[in-house]
Formats: C-alpha cells, sequence, structure tokens
C-alpha cells in the first residue's frame, strides 16, 4: 500500500507513526482531532464530492465519515488511515445515494451536456464541462474504481481493497469505465458542434 | 481477435494497468491497427484531461462547513449521556423518598380486639332496636372510633342484671 501510505504521510506535517495527535484526539482533544480532519478533509471531501457529484451530499457523506473516525479511533490503526478514509467515503456515499436516488443514466446524457454554462463557448470549455460530469454516467462501481484508480492515483490492488473486489472485478471495472467517459464525450461533443 | 475484442485491454493499456507481456501483445496489435491506435490515443488525452479537471480544489469553505458540522455534533451530549443525565437524578429522589418513607413509617398498632367488639355489637343492637344495617355497621364504625359507639358515647358491658 504504498500510495495510501504516502497519502497519509502527506496530508500532516510528519508521519502519523511519530505524531501524537491521534493520540490526543482518541484521548477526546477535540483540537486534536480538529487538526486530523484538516489532514484528511481533501481525501474525505474530494472523494464524496466526486462520487456524489454534489456539495449537499458530499458534505453529508464527509460528516458522517468524520464521525465514524471519531467513534473508531481507539481501535483504527491510524497508520493506515487513508485506506480506511477511502473505503468508509465509498460506503457512506453509496448510503447516501440510495437513500436519495438521483442516478443520471445515459439516457439522460443530452440534458445534462446542456447543464453546461451558457456563456462557455462550444469546444474546449465544452469538452471540460463534458470530463467533469463523465462520471456521473458510471455506476456506483465504475466510478468509484475510475475515482480511485484515475483520479486518486492508487493502484490497482489498493482500489480492489477498498472496494473489497478482486483485482480482475477492478480491471473490467477501470476498462469499462474509461470506455464509457469516452463514448460520452465524443457523443456530445460531436452532437453540440 | 476482432477490435472489439481488443478495446478492454486498451483501455488497460491507455491507464497503465497491463503487464509487461500483456502491455507488449497490446503494442503489437496497436502497430497494425489504425482504428484501436486512435482509441488509445483518445483514452489517454481523455484520461489526461480527466485528472486535469477533476484536479481544481474545491472551495476552502466546503472543507470548513463540514468540519463545523461535525465538531458541532461532537459537543452534542450523545444520548446515552441524556439518558442517563435524567436517570441519576430521577433515581436518587426515588432512593430518598424511601429512605425517608421506611424511617418514618409507624410502628404496628395491635388490632382491636375482634372479640370485644363483637360484644359490644349486641348492645347497639339492643339501643337501636331492630335495624339489621346498623347491626353490621357498628363493629366497623366502633373499629374506626377506635373505641367509642355508633351514637358516641362509652360502650357498656351488658348488663348481666
Amino acid at each position: 500500500m504504498k500510495i495510501l501510505a504516502l497519502a497519509s504521510v502527506d496530508a500532516g506535517d510528519q508521519p502519523e507513526g511519530r505524531d501524537s495527535t491521534p493520540d490526543a484526539a482518541r484521548a477526546g482533544d477535540r483540537a486534536a482531532f480538529d487538526l486530523l480532519m484538516r489532514r484528511h478533509e481533501r481525501l474525505v471531501l474530494g472523494t464524496a464530492y466526486r462520487l456524489a457529484g454534489n456539495f449537499e451530499d458530499a458534505q453529508d457523506a464527509s460528516q458522517e465519515v468524520f464521525l465514524r473516525l471519531y467513534r473508531n479511533l481507539a481501535k483504527l490503526d491510524t497508520r493506515n488511515l487513508a485506506a480506511w478514509l477511502y473505503r468508509v467515503t465509498v460506503n457512506v456515499c453509496h448510503d447516501v445515494r440510495r437513500r436519495r436516488p438521483g442516478t443520471v443514466s445515459m439516457d439522460d446524457a443530452p440534458d445534462l451536456a446542456a447543464a453546461g454554462d451558457p456563456q462557455q463557448s462550444a469546444g474546449e470549455a465544452e469538452r471540460r464541462a463534458l470530463l467533469r460530469r463523465s462520471p456521473r454516467m458510471l455506476s456506483e462501481k465504475e466510478r468509484a474504481a475510475l475515482l480511485l484508480r484515475d483520479l486518486e492515483g492508487l493502484s490497482t490492488a489498493e482500489v480492489a481493497g477498498v472496494l473489497g473486489s478482486s483485482v480482475a472485478t477492478v480491471r473490467s471495472q477501470l476498462s469499462k469505465a474509461r470506455l464509457k467517459v469516452r463514448d460520452f464525450v465524443e457523443r456530445y461533443s460531436r452532437r453540440r458542434v | 481477435m476482432s477490435c472489439a475484442m481488443w478495446e478492454e485491454r486498451v483501455a488497460l493499456y491507455a491507464g497503465a494497468d497491463l503487464g509487461t507481456v500483456e502491455a507488449a501483445a497490446v503494442e503489437r496489435h496497436l502497430s497494425e491497427c489504425v482504428p484501436c491506435s486512435a482509441l488509445a490515443a483518445d483514452l489517454r488525452l481523455e484520461l489526461d484531461e480527466l485528472r486535469e479537471v477533476h484536479a481544481e480544489p474545491l472551495a476552502s469553505e466546503h472543507y470548513a462547513a463540514v468540519r463545523g458540522r461535525v465538531l458541532a455534533q461532537l459537543a452534542k451530549p450523545s444520548r446515552r449521556g441524556v439518558v442517563w443525565a435524567w436517570a441519576v437524578p430521577v433515581l436518587a429522589a426515588a432512593a430518598a423518598v424511601l429512605v425517608v418513607v421506611t424511617m418514618r413509617k409507624p410502628a404496628a398498632r395491635p388490632a382491636p380486639e375482634l372479640p370485644r367488639l363483637v360484644a359490644i355489637a349486641p348492645a347497639v343492637e339492643s339501643e337501636r332496636g331492630s335495624d339489621r344495617s346498623l347491626t353490621v355497621a357498628a363493629p366497623i364504625e366502633a373499629v374506626r372510633r377506635a373505641g367509642t359507639t355508633p351514637s358516641g358515647r362509652t360502650p357498656t358491658r351488658p348488663s348481666l342484671r
């Protein structure tokens, strides 16, 4: 878990193994827990936003993730915190989506593509808007695999660990997700030109 | 193998997810197949653009909002805490009441001597004539008044004369 270990170190000032912040947070120090949240908020909220597709759901999911972190601090190995946070964020986002179903299918894609800023000219800006929205066209598992591998930079094995799947399943999800994103962007870019 | 069957491998190749042997096989195919070569180039470009687009940082107020909500939630007393906050004073008050009641409970009074009351009843009946209800009520009333007759007079023993 090379990348996940680096993600934890990168989030703070020093490696958490030598850091007293998790211990202080475990002891009930709210300032220490606030610091712990600040270290990992980009991971949690960024992942949640890309998975959920909107800030309301992403903030709800992130709040739940950090509350679970607080409740589980005593039994967590904080050296592997990034992996735990990715896994819980993905699971909580799935729960939030189940409670508020708003899945956008490929059939809704024209409306979705038209929802871009009308001031933006066709071409590059529109293509970027399509790319930004393209993960919403994917199934939950495809989206999670694409996000963790291609946007967060985890290895295929790490993605499999986070999602609780086999490497072969993740590879299949990744290839489908990449091809769907490409089809979506190409189809609606051409249609609007 | 048709190009459709290569698509999945090409997509993995574009994301550097193939081992050395598989990657070499895909590269051989790409060198011979123009559509698959174009597909690989498109996929690489779109992955780069996707990373760029999603690398844009979120506004700091979103992070602050989450932190604020979490800390506010932690500051609230937990449900278990609320239950105990009520339960402890209530239980303490109940225990105190029980102790006071136990301490103040008077010693049991000796029960009135029923044979004596039964002995009084004929006297009452004889004073009131044939009213049978008084015959029944008289001993009860006599117990309540602790030693007085229904008429309020001190009971007297029936005359033996």
